[in-house]
C-alpha cells in the first residue's frame, strides 16, 4: 500500500491539530465504540427474537417455556436501546472531526467502508429515535409501519457494523492497550488550576472563532479544569444509567418507584394492569357486551359448537400466573382464570396441540384482529381463553368477554374480545 | 502488512485493506442491501430514508456543532473548578432532556387509549431527575471547590 503523501499527512495532522479537545480520542471512541457493538448485538438479537414473535414466519415458534422469556428479551431490548442514547451520541461527537479526514478516501475499500457509515450512523440514529417514538405512541413522525421499518434498518446498522469492526478492530485493541494514562493524572501538581487565560476573564472578551478556540494553548494538566476522556465516559454511562433508572421500572418492577419517565406504569390502568388497546379504539364497546354473545368453536374439530358466556364459565377454570408483555417495552405479572386451550379441544374433539386461530369481534381488516396459535401453545395447560383478571371479572378494556393470555407471546397476538376459535 | 489480516495497530493509519477486510466488507454490505431490499419492500423507502440520512446530516451538522460551541463556552466563561461539574451536568441534562422530550410533549396520550397510556406528569419527572443531576453536580462542584482551594492555599 501507498503510504500517505507528506502533503497529505501534514493536512490531516493541520485537521487533527484544530480538534485538540482530548475527548476527541482513539481511547475514548474504543470503548464507546466497543460497548455500542455488544450493546447493538444484544438489541439486534433480542429485537430479532421479538420480531419474529410478533410476525412469525411458518419456521419460526418461540417456545411457550419458560412464562418470562419474551417478557425478557423484549425488556432487555428496550432498556439496552434506551442506554445506547447516550453512548451513541457520545461516540459521533468524540469522532466528528474524522468527518474532515483527509485525504478522505486512499482506496477502494476505504471508499466502501466510508460509505458504510451513512447506514451505520444514520441507521443507528433511526433506531434509537423509531424505538423512543414507538414506546412513547408518537407514531406522528413515522409515516411508515414501524415494526417492519425498524427491523430492516437493523439489517443495515449490523452489516454496517460488521465493516466497521473490521476496519477498526486493530486501532480500537491499540487504543485500548494504550489505556487512558493521561486521563487519570490525579497528582496535586496535576490538578492545580491552571491559570484562566486572559481573554477568558469576562464574557465580552471571549473569543469564539474557531481559530482561537480550538487552536487556543492548553495547559498540562487536564484533570481538573477539563473532562478528562475517563471522565467523559464516566459521565456517558452515568447517564445512561439515569436513563435505565427511570424507565426500566415499567418491565422491572423493584424499580417501579424510579420509573419518572416510563411511559406506563404496570401497576396502573383497569384491574390494576395497564391497557395498549382500548375498546373504544378497537370499536367493541357495543358488541362485546351483547347477551346475544357467542365463542364459536369450529374447523378441525369433530364437535364445533358455540358457548354462551355462562356455558364457558360452567367449564373447568384454570389459574395461570402470567405476565402480558408489550411490544412497546412494558410488562407486567398478573393472575388469570379461565378455561384452559387444552381442555377446549378436547371438549370440541380436535387433535391436541392442533393449531388455531383466535379471531376478535374488532373488524377482521383491523391490525392484530386475529392471531395464530401454535401448537407449543395450544397444548400448554396456561394457555387460557381468560375470563378474569386479578379475581374479577375482565374489563371491557382488558378483552371481556374473552381474552387471549398464553405464556411468550407478544400483547398485540394475546387477540382480546375474541369471538371465534377455528382449530387449524 | 499480510494481505489475510486485520490492518495492524502500527498500521493504524493505512486505509483498510487485506482479505479479511473485503471478507467483512463483502458481508456488511450484503447485510446492508438485504435490510434496504426489505426496506423497500416492505416499508416506505422514501420516509426511512429521509429520516436515516436527515438523522445523519442533523447530528453532524447541527447537533455536534451546537455541542462544541457550548462546550467552548464553558471552557471560556466559566472558572476551572466549576467546569467539570457544568460539563457533567449539561451533557446528563441534554441526554435525559432528549429522551423526555416526546414525554412531556405527551404527544402520544389519547384520550380513547385509557388512562393507562403515558399516566405521569413527565414535565414533574423530568425536573424531578435535572434536580437530581444537577443536585450531583453540586456535590461534585463543592469537591472542586475545596480541591481547587486548597492547592492554591
Amino acid at each position: 500500500m501507498e503510504p500517505l503523501s507528506r502533503r497529505a499527512k501534514e493536512q490531516s495532522e493541520r485537521i487533527d491539530a484544530r480538534f485538540e479537545s482530548p475527548l476527541h480520542d482513539e481511547w475514548v471512541a474504543s470503548v464507546l465504540g466497543i460497548t455500542l457493538g455488544v450493546a447493538f448485538t444484544v438489541c439486534f438479537l433480542t429485537g430479532l427474537v421479538d420480531y419474529l414473535a410478533q410476525h412469525p414466519p411458518t419456521w419460526f415458534h418461540l417456545p411457550a417455556r419458560p412464562v418470562n422469556l419474551y417478557r425478557v428479551t423484549e425488556g432487555v431490548h428496550v432498556v439496552t436501546g434506551i442506554a445506547t442514547i447516550p453512548l451513541l451520541l457520545g461516540k459521533l461527537w468524540t469522532v466528528w472531526p474524522k468527518l474532515f479526514a483527509w485525504p478522505p478516501i486512499r482506496n477502494v475499500a476505504q471508499a466502501l467502508e466510508r460509505l458504510s457509515l451513512i447506514p451505520l450512523v444514520g441507521g443507528s440514529l433511526f433506531l434509537l429515535i423509531t424505538g423512543v417514538a414507538n414506546i412513547d405512541y408518537w407514531y406522528s413522525p413515522m409515516p411508515f409501519f414501524f415494526p417492519t421499518a425498524h427491523f430492516w434498518t437493523a439489517w443495515m446498522v449490523v452489516g454496517a457494523l460488521v465493516i466497521h469492526i473490521a476496519a477498526k478492530a486493530a486501532t480500537a485493541s491499540q487504543a485500548i492497550a494504550r489505556g487512558s494514562e493521561e486521563a487519570v493524572d490525579l497528582t496535586p501538581e496535576a490538578t492545580e488550576p491552571a491559570p484562566v487565560p486572559a481573554m477568558a476573564r469576562s464574557s465580552e472578551e471571549v473569543d469564539l472563532t474557531p481559530e482561537a478556540t480550538e487552536s487556543a494553548p492548553v495547559p498540562a494538566m487536564t484533570g481538573a479544569t477539563r473532562l478528562s476522556r475517563r471522565g467523559f465516559v464516566a459521565t456517558l454511562f452515568a447517564t445512561a444509567g439515569v436513563l435505565v433508572l427511570t424507565v426500566a421500572g415499567e418491565t422491572v418492577a423493584p424499580l417501579q418507584r424510579l420509573a419518572a419517565l416510563a411511559p406506563r406504569n404496570p401497576s396502573v390502568g383497569p384491574a390494576h394492569l395497564p391497557v395498549n388497546q382500548s375498546a373504544v379504539e378497537a370499536g367493541v364497546t357495543t358488541s362485546a357486551v351483547d347477551p346475544a354473545y357467542r365463542l364459536g368453536v369450529s374447523g378441525r374439530c369433530a364437535r364445533p359448537q358455540d358457548f354462551t358466556l355462562a356455558e364457558l364459565r360452567a367449564l373447568p377454570q384454570r389459574d395461570a400466573g402470567l405476565p402480558i408483555t408489550c411490544v412497546e417495552g412494558w410488562s407486567a405479572a398478573a393472575s388469570w382464570r379461565g378455561v384452559s386451550m387444552p381442555v377446549l379441544l378436547r371438549i370440541v374433539g380436535a387433535v391436541p396441540g392442533a393449531s388455531v386461530r383466535v379471531e376478535s369481534l374488532e373488524d377482521a381488516g383491523r391490525l392484530y384482529s386475529s392471531s395464530v396459535v401454535d401448537g407449543a401453545h395450544t397444548s400448554d395447560p396456561d394457555t387460557l381463553l381468560a375470563l378474569e383478571l386479578n379475581g374479577a371479572v375482565l374489563d371491557l378494556d382488558h378483552g371481556y368477554p374473552v381474552r387471549l393470555i398464553a405464556p411468550d407471546r407478544p400483547g398485540v397476538l394475546q387477540t382480546k374480545w375474541i369471538t371465534s376459535v377455528v382449530v387449524l | 502488512m499480510s494481505s489475510t489480516e486485520l490492518p495492524t495497530p502500527e498500521a493504524a493509519e493505512e486505509a483498510p485493506h487485506g482479505l479479511l477486510m473485503w471478507a467483512a466488507l463483502v458481508v456488511g454490505w450484503a447485510g446492508i442491501v438485504f435490510g434496504l431490499h426489505g426496506l423497500v419492500e416492505q416499508s416506505n423507502p422514501p420516509a426511512v430514508l429521509r429520516l436515516l440520512i436527515g438523522a445523519n446530516i442533523v447530528n453532524d451538522a447541527i447537533v455536534v456543532p451546537i455541542v462544541l460551541l457550548v462546550a467552548v463556552g464553558v471552557r471560556h466563561v466559566l472558572p476551572g473548578w466549576l467546569r467539570v461539574p457544568v460539563d457533567v451536568g449539561l451533557i446528563a441534562s441534554a441526554v435525559v432532556t432528549l429522551y423526555a422530550y416526546p414525554l412531556v410533549g405527551s404527544w402520544g396520550k389519547s384520550p380513547r387509549a385509557g388512562f393507562s397510556r403515558l399516566p405521569w406528569n413527565y414535565a414533574h419527572g423530568l425536573a424531578a431527575v435535572l434536580c437530581a443531576v444537577w443536585l450531583v453536580c453540586g456535590v461534585l462542584a463543592l469537591w472542586s471547590w475545596r480541591r481547587a482551594h486548597s492547592a492554591s492555599a
